[in-house]
């Protein structure tokens, strides 16, 4: 009896995802972020290899080096940069924080946290973090600029008598443990040699270097450092009484000295003028050189070093050939390979790492690969974990389908086509028959599954598939396929003018997507050129979704740099998509409008427009970043362009800054009462005192803004400042319902707890029954200023990190409130649970129950697991959920990427156009049949019985 | 010329005519009719006693009336088989009435009217009649109106909503 009560109750509230659709309905990417450091190969005979790397994603990572999957990862906090690590035996070290004062040790296997400690913290910012371990006892030593401490079971600190004189690098030999460090406005090297056990000083030394020395390295007992005057190097021994002299080898004029993490075999690369490297070993008394790479036929060389699995130490330099190959040469293995790396797809390489005849790169981009000789053994796009923008694009009709509307088409055209087409009769028949009969459709069409990436890219019957294209910080461009995941092109952006000589970055500001040629879409990125000597220009890409090429025809060869087109030669303001149209305005740093494409008729339509365009956006003025409305106007003796002039400005309470600005979540339907004034948009504030202790200014601001003219129609203000005194407040705006999340540090009144807060506002129209049409009013009408605010608020259990709306075709279902939570979930909030009409104090009517499901307030809002969407997933450090509308009514797509990258489907009224799963088909076919089988046999009973009557009546 | 088939002579010639008749049969008829003619109010009268009919089958409809009220009572305001049963009997029954109207009025038609079929015939009963069926048809409505079926709220116009561009467009 419990069992269809149960089923009962699920199928009625469908709040929680069921496992079996966990891998269907959903993926999940787990990442690591792009690595700062050379990856560093950890080996165990039991547990398989390891690759430990900190990434730029504040996260410290080991990767399984055979797989290349997550072995394990520890996320710091955002305000917990890593300031290195390093890695002893069984133990990773990190230091991290303010100061690099907090030390965090990790189990190499499990990733599992053995310690924590928080050191002495110093007065100045950290210069260098070093940590040596001591064999066997477990313990280590932690070198912080000018303060040693020991670690372990017995603890000491040993401070340089002069705070001036900093170490960077600690070397513990037998014989005493050592801080060395080198200075280049004294022009001395500074050096410290401590007793190991009790922390006793026995000497400290400064020795005189040439000024340009700028840099060393460590070899067993030894340092050597390169003088770039004269080419020389220079080495001295260390001794716990640090009498070594200083000497110098002038026999060959070098270039410079790497380390390449051999320090304990004493061994470094040194490069020479000439192109050369040579691998030396510091003797002691000398340096010898083991083997010599001859100069190489291209630029940028890197080199690194590692033991291999039995450990013999290794050293490899790689180099980028002049053919654009990237060479590998690897001293000892007798390996000397090229591996095809494309900088058109992965940049180039910037960390080398090497394991025997393996060897792992690290690009530009944010690639990690690993390879076997010249074969690559597995690949990581960890350019997705700094995703900037991000959008859905549906997919076009398939070929089959789409062919159907071909227009012009003569008579007997169509009449062969139809006739060519009929042969497929036969084949569509029997599908349709076995899936009347059986009930189970064939399964591309219906369910798209997530390990199903052999299907040609072409819209599902239900819309579920969808190309996600994603821009990262790195300036890369995938296609994500969201049925699967799986990356279906990447494109690196060029530096254009920039990429000769000087090098520089593009940053993604802005993705349109617009209608292409023929059913498709185009996505129209704007990027921001950052040359190295400053100079900003806007650059504008047109991408084909589907493949990743360029539809300007210059450029349509995928296998080059995505060049784009240099749209405004300058930084860009802010760029909008017109209304019912594919043309984006682009506003330079002088206001002047640009539209994009720049023709006749464009530029007539934004004539056309102008007089009822209002433009609000972020400007930074002397005391901050403020909201500035804009119009637009022509003014012939100024510009040709049109030219956005400031209109109106965001008054704020005294002490506060705009911090960010919420657009508006569009919904097409348009309903009586509510407050449909689609110019709304939300501003969140700050104090511009951040930092300080004061109420005024932990105060945060919520306004909801008419964009036309700047007037508040909600405001709040809340107070949502975070430990460091930053307003951490999240709002998402949705036709007239505003949904904003804030944490209470202390309570405002008496008896009040701390807490998280989720409050939930909507704006009607006038009074009471009264109706002002605000959805196509002026925003000068005076009726437009009578909104009426309900609201409600809750007490929250998780800080969120995101918040958005889901969004579906035609805005009909009801629309759930996503977020991602600080505890790496990501939930969705029932509109239900955040109807700011629950009535309080009283129970609902019948009426309201029945017509609204309105339930009764409850100040807590319950954690309730079942709203967790992300099943047991961690998706860690959200930054932004989007959500799109599938071609379902009831279900929405929802993509949230931060480090980690998630993405499932929603009902948020259940999937009420779709039948049920457990929906028997069979048992109706069959009731169908069996009526008609009942019919046919009745049938000629009753005409034999209807005919006897009328014989014998 | 028609031949007539002379039943009568060929009774009389039958065999069977001199039989008595059956036991219970009684040959009354002919002076049965002979007596209701005598007896026969006038027409006058007959006539009032038809107005008085059809004055009573016009209240019919109003009569009933309290005897539905209690079903609509009882069958609640949820949208069920019973209620809306009920309420589609109360919503169509008077339209189907006053449809038939001059036919159901024609029976009690005076002898003297020349149409018994024309609506001018017993007028005021007919236009009693139509205010009972009205009043059935407000209940009916009433009815409609508690369960919510009635499209009084202006969300039930939405799909007739026109909503036109604000003159003035904010981008975001």
């Amino acid at each position: 009896m419990l069992l269809p009560l149960a089923l009962l109750l699920c199928s009625t509230t469908t709040l929680a995802i069921h496992e079996a659709d966990v891998g269907v309905v959903d993926w999940h990417k787990k990442l690591i972020g792009v690595p700062l450091a050379p990856p560093i190969f950890h080996h165990n005979q039991t547990s398989g290899n390891l690759l430990l790397v900190p990434t730029s994603s504040n996260v410290l990572a080991a990767l399984n080096a055979t797989d290349g999957s997550v072995a394990w990862r520890y996320v710091f906090e955002p305000k917990d940069d890593i300031a290195s690590f390093h890695v002893g035996g069984d133990v990773v070290v990190a230091l991290s924080g303010h100061g690099a004062s907090k030390l965090r040790a990790f189990d190499v296997q499990t990733g599992l946290l053995s310690f924590e400690e928080r050191l002495s913290a110093l007065e100045i910012k950290p210069t260098g973090t070093d940590v040596a371990f001591e064999p066997n006892t477990g313990a280590m030593f932690v070198l912080n600029t000018y303060i040693i401490s020991r670690v372990g079971e017995v603890q000491w600190t040993w401070e340089a008598p002069d705070k001036t004189q900093h170490y960077s690098k600690l070397i513990h030999t037998g014989a005493a443990l050592y801080a060395v460090g080198v200075s280049q406005q004294t022009a001395s090297l500074h050096l410290a040699s401590i007793n190991p056990v009790t922390g006793a000083q026995i000497q400290v030394a400064s020795k005189n270097l040439p000024p340009s020395v700028s840099s060393f390295v460590v070899a067993g007992d030894m340092i050597a450092w390169v003088d770039h005057a004269t080419g020389s190097i220079g080495f001295v021994q260390l001794t716990p009484n640090l009498k070594g002299n200083i000497r110098t080898d002038k026999t060959q004029k070098w270039l410079a000295v790497v380390d390449v993490d051999l320090r304990d075999y004493a061994t470094f690369v040194g490069v020479l003028t000439n192109g050369e490297a040579r691998v030396l070993w510091g003797r002691g008394d000398g340096i010898e050189t083991i083997h010599t790479f001859p100069a190489n036929d291209g630029p940028q060389a890197l080199f690194a070093g590692g033991l291999d699995e039995s450990g013999h130490p290794h050293v490899a330099r790689s180099w980028t050939t002049a053919s654009g190959m990237t060479a590998i040469s690897v001293h000892t293995a007798k390996l000397q390979t090229t591996i095809p790396l494309h900088s058109y797809k992965h940049g180039t390489v910037s960390h080398l790492a090497i394991d025997g005849t393996r060897s792992v790169i690290t690009t530009t981009t944010g690639s990690v690969q690993l390879w076997e000789k010249d074969q690559m053994v597995w690949e990581r796009e960890e350019g997705l974990a700094a995703i900037d923008r991000a959008a859905f694009v549906e997919l076009p009709l398939p070929e089959r389908v789409a062919r159907v509307n071909i227009e012009g088409e003569t008579l007997v055209a169509r009449l062969t086509r139809q006739i060519g087409d009929a042969k497929d009769f036969p084949a569509y028949a029997a599908a349709f028959a076995q899936r009347f009969v059986t009930g189970s459709p064939p399964r591309e069409e219906v369910v798209v599954s997530a390990h199903n990436h052999t299907a040609s890219l072409a819209r599902d019957a239900f819309g579920f598939r969808q190309v996600l294209v994603a821009a990262t910080a790195y300036g890369t461009v995938f296609g994500l396929d969201t049925a699967s995941g799986a990356v279906l092109w990447t494109r690196v952006l060029g530096l254009g003018w920039a990429a000769e000589n000087v090098g520089g970055s593009v940053k993604p500001a802005k993705m349109f997507v617009v209608d292409g040629e023929g059913d498709g879409k185009d996505i129209v990125l704007l990027a921001q050129r950052t040359a190295n000597n400053k100079l900003v220009d806007t650059v504008l890409f047109r991408i084909d979704p589907l493949t990743g090429a360029s539809v300007i025809h210059v450029e349509e060869n995928t296998d080059r740099l995505l060049e784009g087109t240099d749209v405004i030669s300058g930084p860009l303001a802010e760029a909008f998509l017109l209304p019912e149209s594919d043309v984006i305005i682009l506003i330079d740093e002088y206001f002047q409008v640009t539209p994009y494409p720049d023709t006749e008729s464009n530029a007539a339509l934004v004539a056309r427009l102008a007089p009822s365009l209002h433009l609000p956006f972020m400007e930074s003025f002397s005391d901050g970043p403020r909201v500035v409305g804009h119009g637009l106007k022509l003014d012939r003796s100024l510009s040709d362009k049109y030219i956005a002039h400031r209109s109106w400005g965001l008054r704020l309470p005294p002490g506060q800054v705009v911090k960010h600005v919420v657009r508006p979540r569009v919904g097409p339907i348009a309903s009586l009462g509510k407050y449909l004034n689609p110019r709304m948009f939300v501003v969140l504030t700050q104090g511009t005192d951040v930092g300080s202790d004061t109420i005024e200014s932990s105060e945060c601001g919520v306004f909801v803004v008419d964009g036309a003219k700047g007037s508040v129609l909600y405001s709040a203000v809340v107070p949502g400042a975070n430990a460091g005194g930053e307003c951490d407040v999240h709002a998402t705006l949705v036709e007239n319902w505003l949904v904003y999340h804030y944490y209470d540090g202390d309570g405002m009144r008496e008896g009040e707890a701390k807490g998280w807060r989720l409050v939930t506002v909507e704006l009607y129209e006038g009074g009471i029954d009264e109706k002002t049409q605000s959805s196509d009013m002026s925003a000068f009408a005076v009726e437009g200023m009578h909104v009426e605010p309900l609201e409600q608020s809750y007490v929250f259990a998780h800080g969120i990190t995101a918040i958005t709306t889901t969004s579906t075709k035609f805005g009909i279902t009801s629309k759930d409130i996503i977020v991602a939570t600080t505890n790496n979930k990501i939930q969705s909030i029932p509109r239900r649970m955040l109807n700011p009409r629950r009535p309080k104090n009283r129970k609902p009517t019948a009426e309201e129950q029945q017509e609204e499901h309105l339930i009764p307030y409850d100040v807590i809002m319950p954690d309730d697991p079942r709203r967790t969407i992300s099943h047991d997933y961690e998706v860690a450090r959200t930054r932004n959920i989007i959500t799109s509308p599938a071609l379902l009514e009831s279900t929405s797509l929802v993509f949230a990427y931060g480090l980690d990258l998630f993405l499932t489907r929603v009902a948020p009224s259940s999937t009420f156009d779709i039948l049920n799963k457990n929906f028997n088909k069979v048992q109706l076919v069959l009731t169908v049949s069996a009526l008609a089988l009942g019919i046919s046999i009745a049938q000629p009973m009753v005409r034999r019985k209807r005919l006897r009557e009328r014989w014998y009546n | 010329m028609s031949k007539n088939l002379d039943y009568a002579t060929l009774e009389s010639t039958s065999k069977w005519r001199s039989l008595p008749p059956p036991p219970g049969f009684s040959k009354s008829i002919t002076s049965r009719t002979g007596s209701k003619t005598s007896s026969a109010p006038p027409p006058e009268a007959y006539n009032q006693i038809k107005e008085k009919r059809a004055l009573d089958f016009a209240t019919a409809p109003a009569k009933s009336l309290p005897m539905q009220a209690f079903m609509l009572y009882m069958s609640g305001s949820g949208v069920q088989i019973f209620s809306i049963g009920i309420v589609v009997m109360l919503l169509i029954s008077p339209f189907k009435n006053l449809a038939g109207i001059n036919d159901a009025f024609a029976q009690f038609a005076p002898s003297t009217a020349k149409n018994p079929k024309s609506f001018t015939t017993l007028l005021l009963q007919k236009l009693v009649y139509i205010a009972c069926n009205v009043l059935t048809l407000g209940v009916g409505l009433w009815k409609c109106r508690s369960m919510g079926l009635l499209p009084t709220g202006t969300g039930d116009w939405l799909a007739f909503e026109t909503r036109g561009l604000a003159p003035e467009i904010a981008l975001f």
